[in-house]
């Protein structure tokens, strides 16, 4: 068989070796697998690195075997005893995901003749066989809807526990003609094949890893191709043993530009601050001030009533002052005026009032 | 001008997310949930600790680095009289926005092996109308840095138990406040705004209604204020078993503890 092999990462994953879809071709039994790691759960691209290089190995075709066998590898990948990270917070995210398991869907073949192969999946992976008439099979979802409705996949803690939960196994054997051609794809991909079959021969037919690569890129940027992880197995001469682009190992996307801090530095470049704000400290800053403005007020508007109260008191004691000097005085100019005194009465004028009262009487 | 398709956008650490969770610290925040047997503001802190731990487990990459696809503001409101703060303690006390990465680096402490946060409070009043003024002066900022107009909008959550002591008699201030937020924007869509009304009375609960004519006044006025669920977080409350459809809005009345962590699920985007 020939085979074309596309693979790559996505973008956010930077380096190759990050990559959680896994493949391996074995020729000399004529078996192919491929499965695809999901992101959320633990060191998935161990687990489906696993699943292909032993499936490979040893490949079984019936789900009860492979389950079984399955099982076994589980218990390889739970058995470890993984190191954590030292931030205690980031140890229990990764522990927490450790003991929900590693997760991946699988699609494993073998040529059985030179007319049939034997199939079996699980998950969200898809196989379109391209008849030499130009008709288009696809295995086991022929609609986008139906591969998105399939959510089943091995995990290594369901396959340990003792009544795994169901998991959903596609098996068959299918018959092919000389001039078929099989295209074996992880569920991104599948999407776009699935979308519109045009994209089938547009990307099968690339010639070499670079163009495939900028293919990719533009129909993630157009938005018509989910930016995932993506393998392509591409089987065309079935009684040829060559296999085209290995994808390099080393290859990696530029870094995304560093995400703008969540804490923008202030002061030019080249100055020597050491003072470095971020946009919460300038935040913090702000809300402090605007307090600090609040508090300011608030005792401004307290000094002003100490004031207004001030100016009240001080009125009012200089109106009672006035009002007893002129009582006072009111009350001694009839005695002053009623009868001649002498100075040295006026200067009593408290006894003189005492006495004039008297003397009312 | 119209805008991007919000379900094509991957929230990643170049085009992260910002969450905004408003959080009633009132003295009624003592009372119990239903059948629970904690007070409603253990129970809400324990909730938006176990939300930030999940927004962890979807940012943990394969080496175990954080990735900065979320970044996240606790405001607290009626801890102290007619106040609202930062709710984050500890090393990342008196910060507003606080990215997923730096709140892993940065935890208050531990329970149960699992990294915690936020601490519980039921002290004062309700001053809603001015944790939704900071909500909007913490998104009006955000949006505006860097590249976040290319960012999903930002979506704040509130979570009370009460009616806002601030508000006036018609509720006028309130309504002008959220208003404000839910018409920020980024290029792909308006700003999110989600009430939940949690309840110690076991009245009747409404979930994720696409109307409603309740006798509380307060009730009927979130649910207006409330941002209609977009096609995931509808996909997200059908998977948790809600009854919605298109239409329905991001607003729970009378929710008890279970609906309060699907509510902080739904709202957080995938």
């Amino acid at each position: 068989m020939k085979s074309k092999i596309f693979h790559t990462h996505k973008k956010s994953s930077i380096l190759y070796k990050h990559i959680q879809d896994k493949f391996c071709v074995n020729g000399k039994i004529s078996c192919i697998a491929i499965a695809d790691g999901t992101t959320q759960s633990f060191r998935s691209e161990y687990w489906s690195e696993l699943l292909v290089t032993e499936f490979c190995q040893n490949p079984t075709f019936n789900s009860s075997e492979f389950i079984i066998w399955a099982k076994h590898l589980a218990e390889k990948i739970q058995s470890t005893n993984p190191k954590f990270s030292e931030n205690p917070a980031i140890a229990s995210l990764e522990r927490r995901k450790f003991n929900n398991g590693s997760t991946s869907t699988f699609m494993g073949i073998q040529f059985v003749s030179s007319t049939a192969f034997n199939f079996i999946s699980v998950g969200d992976c898809n196989l379109f066989l391209i008849r030499n008439s130009g008709e288009i099979s696809t295995f086991p979802f022929d609609s986008i809807d139906g591969l998105n409705e399939n959510s089943s996949f091995l995990n290594t803690v369901n396959l340990l526990n003792e009544t795994p939960s169901p998991i959903e196994f596609y098996n068959k054997e299918i018959n092919f003609e000389k001039g078929d051609e099989i295209i074996l794809c992880t569920d991104a991909i599948s999407r776009l094949f699935l979308s519109d079959r045009k994209w089938i021969k547009e990307i099968v037919s690339l010639d070499n890893f670079e163009n495939f690569i900028e293919r990719i890129e533009e129909l993630w940027a157009a938005n018509l191709l989910e930016e995932d992880d993506i393998t392509i197995i591409y089987l065309s001469d079935l009684n040829s043993r060559s296999i085209d682009i290995i994808p390099p190992a080393d290859f990696s996307f530029p870094s995304p530009p560093p995400p703008p801090p969540p804490i923008p530095p202030i002061g030019g470049e080249g100055e020597n601050n050491n003072l470095i704000f971020t946009s919460m400290d300038i935040q913090t800053i702000m809300h402090n001030f605007s307090c600090i403005q609040k508090d300011f007020s608030e005792i401004k508007k307290r000094q002003k009533l100490h004031e207004n109260l001030l100016l009240v008191i001080s009125g009012l004691l200089t109106l009672i002052l006035v009002v007893l000097f002129f009582q006072v005085y009111m009350d001694t100019e009839p005695i002053s005026d009623s009868s001649s005194t002498s100075k040295s009465e006026k200067n009593l004028p408290f006894e003189k009032t005492f006495e004039s009262g008297a003397g009312k009487k | 001008m119209p805008f991007n398709d919000l379900s094509n956008l991957v929230i990643t650490s170049t085009n992260p997310c910002l969450l905004v969770y408003l959080v009633d610290q009132s003295q009624s925040m003592q009372g119990f949930f239903g059948n629970a047997n904690h007070p409603k503001s253990i129970e809400v802190a324990n909730a938006i600790n176990d939300i930030l731990y999940e927004v962890g487990l979807r940012c943990i990459g394969p080496s175990a680095e954080i990735k900065n696809r979320f970044e996240i503001a606790i405001v607290g409101y009626g801890k102290a009289q007619n106040s609202v703060q930062s709710a984050w303690e500890g090393q990342l006390q008196n910060r507003w926005v606080v990215s997923i990465k730096d709140i892993f680096d940065y935890p208050l402490g531990q329970e149960n092996e699992k990294p915690i946060w936020i601490k519980p409070y039921a002290n004062n009043d309700t001053p809603m109308t001015k944790a939704f003024e900071n909500a909007y002066r913490l998104c009006q900022d955000w949006i505006n840095w860097g590249n976040h107009r290319d960012c999903h909008p930002p979506v704040i959550i509130n979570i009370t138990d009460g009616e806002a002591t601030d508000a006036g008699y018609s509720y006028g201030p309130l309504k002008e406040q959220v208003e404000r937020i839910k018409s920020l924007s980024t290029n792909f869509g308006n700003a999110f705004v989600l009430n939940i009304h949690i309840s110690s009375q076991a009245g009747e609960r409404k979930l994720f209604p696409s109307s409603l004519h309740a006798s509380d006044r307060f009730g009927n006025l979130l649910f207006e204020l409330s941002s209609p669920l977009n096609e995931n977080m509808l996909r997200i409350a059908s998977f948790h078993g809600y009854n919605v459809q298109p239409g329905s809005k991001g607003y729970v009345f009378n929710g008890n503890a279970s609906d309060l962590m699907n509510f902080l699920n739904i709202g957080t985007p995938q």
